[in-house]
């Protein structure tokens, strides 16, 4: 059964343009899948809808085969978290480690017991005094592990991380990129990951889906995507990636 | 990135603890004086012994007015007036302003808009004109005078408010809480007022300030409390008259009013770090 | 001789802690080189100091000689001089680094006027041919429009029109593709490297983007908390690099690059 998925998905603001347009998207349970597109694509806008922070105008978005209602909201945000690529604007600077990633434990109303805050942490590779600090006392990497322990504190079975690299410098992007999987093997955790960063994608997702202009141009598996692109938007995004020398 | 040298923060915020500290120390000389009147006063306010305006000396530590009242009792019952206008004024300006900003910040699209140009009408209003309306149509009360500062006030914080909230929602972190499943209500509670709170604090603090100067030009024009329960604005009006034979009169009441407006400022510049935690605690 | 000479370069800020130490390089005439570093490296700065720009509150020592200008211990007057005419930048966020209230043509029009003397039809023409060198095709339109109206990728070619338009001797880009969608990235990276080839610009290329820098840059230096660590050919530093900290630099690229296997790519990963 797919965990989440987007059924002929559309939105547009009222009385303007559409943002996305028949978007049918899935993500199946252990198979990590990448939303790749350029600014303007819609990747965001899709993000939301999928976590239930905004409605599709057309299009439903299920979770576990069912429709994603007001009333299942609850359910789905425990088995669903997010992170954010700004982990200078994804903490509040007014509140300590600790309470920040308790946040979901309390608004899910599962109690913020220390020793979940502890093991989050500990899985994010953070030590446990980091807790009583605040967030502008840790670097941008230390602070995305931050972010991914609240994300993670509930134990959700699936992660929506927007961009969570492209702030990062190059060897804490390796860094964090290793921290996810890690987490997609121990703790069972499904990403949907959006990004422009196909090196990120082919390392971190086992499926790719190539956003254009609100449309799907282009998905299937990642080795064929990358592999053997159909979609010439998906060669030219290929072909821009500078790549190492020799 | 967008790092700050370190050093120039901190020199400013050196200087900012210099403001906290005389800014504390002129608020606290007066309002421990209003304190003190409560109980004790060295005349009575209607009590005219002492001859028409005598020079300091005799027990008249600032002299008398021209109907022989106690200057200096005078003195101490208009600061009465001061506090309770400023904290009154901010009162009814902080809880209207902030809550009304709340309400703007949240309204979507075409409420939001409608928010913003009331606003920006009542603020074009000089606060001052609006209080003179008020009074001049409700008659001349503390409390009309206070409501009237308070509600001119209002508009401005609730400005701010609007501002500062929109900014704070935009940030990822509330939408991480919503994600978290934390309510509306919480989300406000937890993340939006910590965060606008010094920003809103500071201003109301400079606001009141502001009210205490209007308080007193009110007053100044015969729109506040009459005497022996003047303000400082209406001892100063007071005083006009007499200005070259007793300058006294007029400077005493003048100086108050100075040094608690730029003792209510320099506190409020200074409570700027306070709040801060990227201030308070520094690597 | 060299264009740019920095020697023993350090930078401190007010209380003294060193950002920048002991930093030397040089950039010949028409030579492309990266400074490769990761953010607090010390890149920026150097950058900035070698044109005379620290921001307020920071202090250099050292050698830093622009066409023979010390560009530390000479007067302003003289510093703005050589900055407008043998140097000038491009940075990373042609948002801010383009006055909001101007229209792209009156921008570049700046400098031209400034430094070239140029007025009226004379003018026109060139703000109009600087346009077209950055492959900005409707130029009527963009001369005309304020920078909030233009993609990232058109105010960025705006940016390196205006930098251009008189002929620097140096161009220093600071990682002028960062903020830019992958596909507008190539493309100023293409158009980056034909100018400077076209013009026998020097150009000094700052970024923490290891594939980025091979791709322009010919020699590059890297560093690391103020210190440059290792410099050599870019080929080299990637082939064989021997400080830690670069193998740990080249090791994250060939990551991503080994991940994206030969998929499409001008070259392979190991």
């Amino acid at each position: 059964m797919t965990l989440l998925e987007a059924d002929h998905v559309g939105f547009a603001y009222r009385g303007g343009k559409p943002v996305l347009e028949d978007v049918s998207l899935a993500v199946e349970p252990g198979r990590n899948v990448a939303l790749v597109g350029e600014s303007g694509a819609g990747k965001t806008t899709l993000l939301r809808l999928l976590l239930g922070l905004a409605r599709p105008t057309s299009g439903v978005v299920k979770f576990d085969g069912q429709p994603l209602t007001r009333g299942r909201l609850r359910d789905y945000r425990r088995a669903a978290q997010a992170v954010f690529q700004d982990p200078y604007s994804s903490l509040d600077p007014r509140h300590t480690v600790g309470r920040i990633v308790a946040e979901p434990l309390r608004g899910l109303g599962l109690g913020a017991d220390p020793a979940r805050i502890a093991d989050a942490l500990d899985a994010v590779g953070l030590p446990a005094d980091a807790a009583s600090r605040y967030p502008h006392e840790f670097s941008g990497g230390q602070r995305q592990r931050i972010a991914i322990a609240r994300a993670v504190v509930c134990h959700p079975r699936l992660l929506l991380a927007d961009e969570p690299v492209s702030a990062l410098d190059l060897t804490t992007r390796v860094r964090i990129v290793d921290l996810l999987s890690s987490l997609n093997v121990e703790r069972n955790l499904t990403i949907l990951l959006v990004s422009h960063d196909l090196g990120v994608v082919a390392s971190l997702c086992q499926q790719t889906a190539v956003l254009e202009r609100g449309r799907l141009v282009e998905q299937g598996d990642t080795a064929s995507v990358l592999g053997a692109p159909s979609h010439p938007y998906t060669r030219k995004l290929l072909a821009s990636v500078p790549r190492l020398p020799g | 990135m967008s790092r700050r040298p370190a050093a120039p923060g901190r020199v400013v915020s050196r200087r900012r603890s210099l403001h906290l500290m005389i800014g504390l120390t002129l608020v606290g000389i007066l309002a421990a004086a209003v304190i003190v009147s409560f109980f004790w006063l060295p005349f009575k306010p209607d009590d005219t012994s002492g001859g028409r305006l005598a020079p300091p000396g005799g027990g008249h530590l600032l002299g008398t007015d021209k109907l022989g009242r106690d200057l200096f009792t005078q003195l101490l019952i208009g600061g009465r007036i001061a506090f309770a206008t400023g904290l009154g004024a901010v009162a009814v300006g902080g809880v209207l302003g902030v809550t009304g900003g709340l309400l703007a910040g949240f309204a979507t699209r075409w409420l939001d808009d409608a928010a913003a140009v009331a606003l920006d009408i009542l603020i074009a209003f000089p606060t001052l004109l609006l209080a003179i309306l008020i009074v001049a149509g409700a008659g001349a009360s503390l409390g009309t005078a206070i409501l009237a500062i308070g509600l001119g006030m209002a508009a401005v914080v609730a400005r701010l408010t609007r501002v500062l909230v929109k900014q704070v929602l935009a940030r990822d972190y509330i939408t991480a809480a919503r994600v978290a499943g934390v309510s509306w209500p919480r989300i406000v509670g937890t993340h939006v007022l910590p965060n606008i709170a010094p920003v809103v604090l500071v201003n109301l603090a400079l606001q009141a300030g502001l009210a205490v100067l209007a308080e007193a030009s009110l007053s100044y024009l015969g729109l506040g409390t009459p005497p022996p329960n003047a303000s400082w604005g209406r001892l100063l009006f007071e005083a006009q008259a007499t200005v070259l034979t007793s300058p006294l009169a007029a400077l005493a009441p003048g100086i108050a009013l100075v040094a608690l407006v730029i003792g209510v400022n320099l506190t409020a510049d200074g409570l700027r770090d306070l709040a801060d935690p990227t201030r308070r605690r520094s690597r | 001789m060299s264009l740019l000479t920095v020697e023993g370069l350090s930078i401190r800020n007010s209380s003294g802690a060193a950002l920048v130490s002991d930093v030397s390089f040089a950039v010949a005439p028409g030579d492309r080189t990266g400074l490769i570093g990761e953010s607090g490296s010390g890149k920026s700065l150097s950058a900035l100091a070698s044109v005379g720009l620290l921001p307020p509150g920071l202090t250099a020592t050292g050698s830093v000689r622009l066409d023979g200008v010390d560009m530390i211990g000479a007067p302003e007057r003289r510093r703005t001089g050589v900055r407008g005419r043998v140097a000038s930048v491009v940075f990373q966020e042609p948002l801010t680094a383009l006055d909001p209230l101007m229209t792209a043509g009156r921008q570049i029009a700046g400098p031209l006027r400034r430094f070239q003397g140029l007025k009226g039809e004379a003018l026109r023409t060139a703000v109009r041919v600087a346009l077209e060198e950055v492959r900005l095709t409707d130029t009527e339109r963009i001369g005309k429009a304020y920078p909030h109206q233009l993609s990232g990728g058109q105010r960025q070619r705006v940016a390196i029109a205006m930098a251009l338009a008189c002929r620097p001797r140096l161009l220093i880009a600071d990682e002028p593709t960062t903020a830019l969608d992958v596909t507008v990235q190539a493309e100023i990276l293409d158009l980056l490297d034909r100018l400077v080839d076209t013009h026998g610009t020097a150009l000094l290329f700052i970024t923490h983007d290891l594939p980025v820098v091979a791709k322009v840059a010919r020699g590059a230096h890297v560093m690391r908390m103020g210190r440059i660590v290792e410099s050599g050919p870019i080929i080299d530093l990637i082939a064989r690099p021997s400080d830690p900290y670069t193998q740990t630099l080249v090791e994250s690229a060939r990551r991503f690059d080994a991940a994206l296997g030969g998929a499409e790519g001008d070259s392979s990963g190991s």
